[in-house]
């Protein structure tokens, strides 16, 4: 059983506990609950800049008023297609048998993001051919 | 709606792809068999990259996809080029899956005797089968977008050239 000098010390030290301190130390643990990000919109998360730029490129082919959602379902869909990658490779070259069932379930999982992804996508095309016709 | 405003500017694979060629470094890419070139936008190449090699893979099969079905749809924009693109991607996804199942439904010969590894992954197989199904259905999706598109900007194409037929002839 724990003294209760034990206890005492126990609760000073967590007392100091109190997360990280450091810009650094913060910017990882922000995202320490993140698995995957798919669920959220990747301006929200941490993608933002890279969808800008994206969306930037998309403003100066024409397609103003739609760029930025369609940056962001094509980015979406350009992580999924990496996640997807690393998923079969572990398929095909599993470490046991229970990791080739673990990445084929995932690759179930990941394709109902990549759906509406996708659906995300085209939405947007339909509304920029749509503007210009 | 005139020419030089829209963003889209429809008027012929030729000349989209002339546009990307000077507008923006794009990869050129050669087809011997039909001796034309496919100039593919930079932002699709950037997009959509070279997926990871698997063994068995053909490294060239990524290039040669995009080249036929941009000959065979003639993409005429970018909207148009990002679909055909997509419909890419769903096509080796397609093959992937397909190969992966046929991975695990190869029979294996341990000491003398024939395992079949699809009766330890039976709920797999049924998870492969869905996402190949799945890729079917996006694929026909995919194109059906692509041909509507394509009705439509002719059509409007055709109405456009009737109406400055008209107007060139109410003006002579």
């Amino acid at each position: 059983m724990t003294s209760s000098e034990k206890q005492a010390a126990n609760r000073r030290n967590a007392k100091r506990s109190t997360g990280p301190r450091t810009a650094r130390g913060k910017a990882r643990s922000k995202r320490n609950a993140l698995k995957h990000g798919l669920s959220v919109s990747a301006l929200d998360a941490f993608a933002a800049p890279e969808v800008r730029d994206l969306a930037a490129r998309f403003a100066a082919e024409g397609f103003v008023a739609e760029a930025l959602p369609l940056a962001e379902a094509s980015h979406d869909l350009r992580r999924i297609r990496e996640i997807r990658d690393a998923l079969v490779s572990a398929v095909v070259a599993p470490r046991s048998p229970e990791g080739r069932r673990t990445s084929i379930t995932n690759l179930g999982r990941l394709e109902r993001y990549e759906r509406r992804a996708r659906s995300r996508l085209l939405a947007s095309l339909r509304a920029i051919f749509l503007a210009y016709y | 709606m005139t020419q030089s405003t829209n963003p889209l500017h429809l008027s012929g694979r030729e000349q989209s792809t002339e546009a990307a060629a000077t507008k923006s470094p794009s990869k050129s890419v050669s087809n011997p068999a039909r001796d034309r070139k496919v100039t593919v936008p930079a932002i699709i190449r950037e997009l959509y990259s070279a997926p990871t090699l698997y063994p068995g893979d053909d490294p060239a099969l990524f290039e040669r996809l995009l080249e036929e079905l941009a000959h065979a749809l003639a993409p005429a924009d970018l909207i148009q080029w990002l679909l055909v693109a997509d419909l890419r991607a769903v096509i080796l996804d397609e093959r992937r899956y397909r190969k992966i199942l046929d991975m695990i439904m190869s029979p294996k010969e341990t000491n003398g005797a024939t395992v079949y590894n699809f009766q330890n992954y039976s709920s797999e197989v049924e998870k492969l089968d869905y996402l190949i199904e799945r890729c079917r259905k996006t694929k026909t999706g995919i194109l059906s977008r692509l041909d509507a598109m394509k009705t439509v900007s002719s059509s409007l194409h055709r109405a456009t050239e009737i109406e400055d037929v008209e107007l060139t002839e109410a003006a002579e």
